[in-house]
């Protein structure tokens, strides 16, 4: 079941607790992995339990998913996997004239433009990743697949179920005002930077399972990214982490 | 894509990315001129 955002305006640390956070991009950006939705768990190989009375967001009925078997999959650290429900708030410079609405839009830059940088603030204290993702077409609002390495602590953070940011960069360059007619005129005109980005916010899911990295990453890599470095293209990724983040929040601009 | 620029400034910026040709420019010029046929990277997603 998913619920509607809180309207726009409203603080994002007014949401945590409940199921879905803020958005004032006044897109609806829901958590993409398929809340208590039994068939899906099934399908994954995921056990779903109520959520200990110690998690924040038990309150909500919501499921915690746990990754009961994961010591067959060969993994040389078994991890459980929790969807959080609050929403931290990201801030982003966003003039009105330059926001971004258009899911479709937003999503095509995300697929133009896969090379991501991963941030989030965790125990580690404030760390960046740069990784290529794939942006795949589940739920409404889409899922981002990415994997870091093992050796890369960053996941481990990650694994905690902390928001994490992720910024996509997309065309960019520099503007000389003599290219304005106006400039003639006026002369009141100044240089300036053109940039498109998107900034997609949400809880990261480790995933521990190296046939899902197989299945899920490095096979959609292999394909349609000639770019990609070949390392990438290796159908499995020992010594790898990998990752969902649903896209609870998404802001774009470009000027 | 200069959304706060009037239009005769858009279009001398799609036209000076144009002939500049140099990284991004000239995909940033369809952008820049995306906003006037409607398939833009435009504000308020109503190209405004």
């Amino acid at each position: 079941m998913r619920r509607r955002l809180s309207k726009e305006g409203e603080h994002p640390s007014a949401t945590r607790g409940t199921p879905h956070g803020q958005l004032d991009t006044g897109l609806e950006f829901l958590p993409l992995a398929p809340h208590g939705d039994e068939g899906g768990a099934r399908d994954a190989g995921l056990r779903r339990s109520p959520c200990s009375a110690a998690a924040p967001w038990a309150a909500t009925g919501r499921w915690c998913q746990v990754r009961p078997d994961c010591r067959k999959l060969g993994t040389e650290q078994c991890a459980p996997i929790r969807l959080s429900s609050s929403v931290a708030a990201t801030g982003m410079y966003q003039p009105e004239h330059f926001r971004q609405r258009d899911l479709k839009q937003m999503h095509a830059l995300i697929r133009a433009h896969p090379f991501a940088i991963l941030v989030s603030a965790g125990s580690e204290g404030l760390y960046a990743t740069h990784l290529p993702t794939v942006l795949k077409d589940d739920g409404r609002y889409g899922l981002i697949e990415c994997h870091l390495a093992r050796a890369n602590p960053h996941w481990k953070g990650l694994a905690a179920g902390i928001d994490a940011l992720m910024i996509f960069q997309g065309t960019e360059g520099y503007i000389t005002p003599t290219w304005y007619p106006s400039k003639a005129e006026h002369g009141r005109v100044v240089p300036t930077w053109n940039y498109s980005v998107v900034h997609a916010h949400g809880h990261p899911e480790v995933m521990e399972d190296k046939h899902w990295l197989s299945r899920n990453t490095a096979e959609r890599h292999r394909g349609p990214s000639p770019t990609l470095p070949r390392a990438l293209s290796r159908p499995c990724c020992a010594g790898s982490s990998a990752f969902d983040s649903s896209s609870n929040e998404s802001r774009a601009s470009g000027k | 894509m200069s959304q706060n620029r009037e239009a005769k400034d858009r279009e001398g910026v799609a036209r000076g990315l144009l002939a500049r040709g140099a990284g991004d420019d000239l995909q940033m010029a369809d952008l820049v001129a995306g906003k006037f046929t409607g398939q833009d990277w435009g504000p308020n997603g109503d190209n405004s």
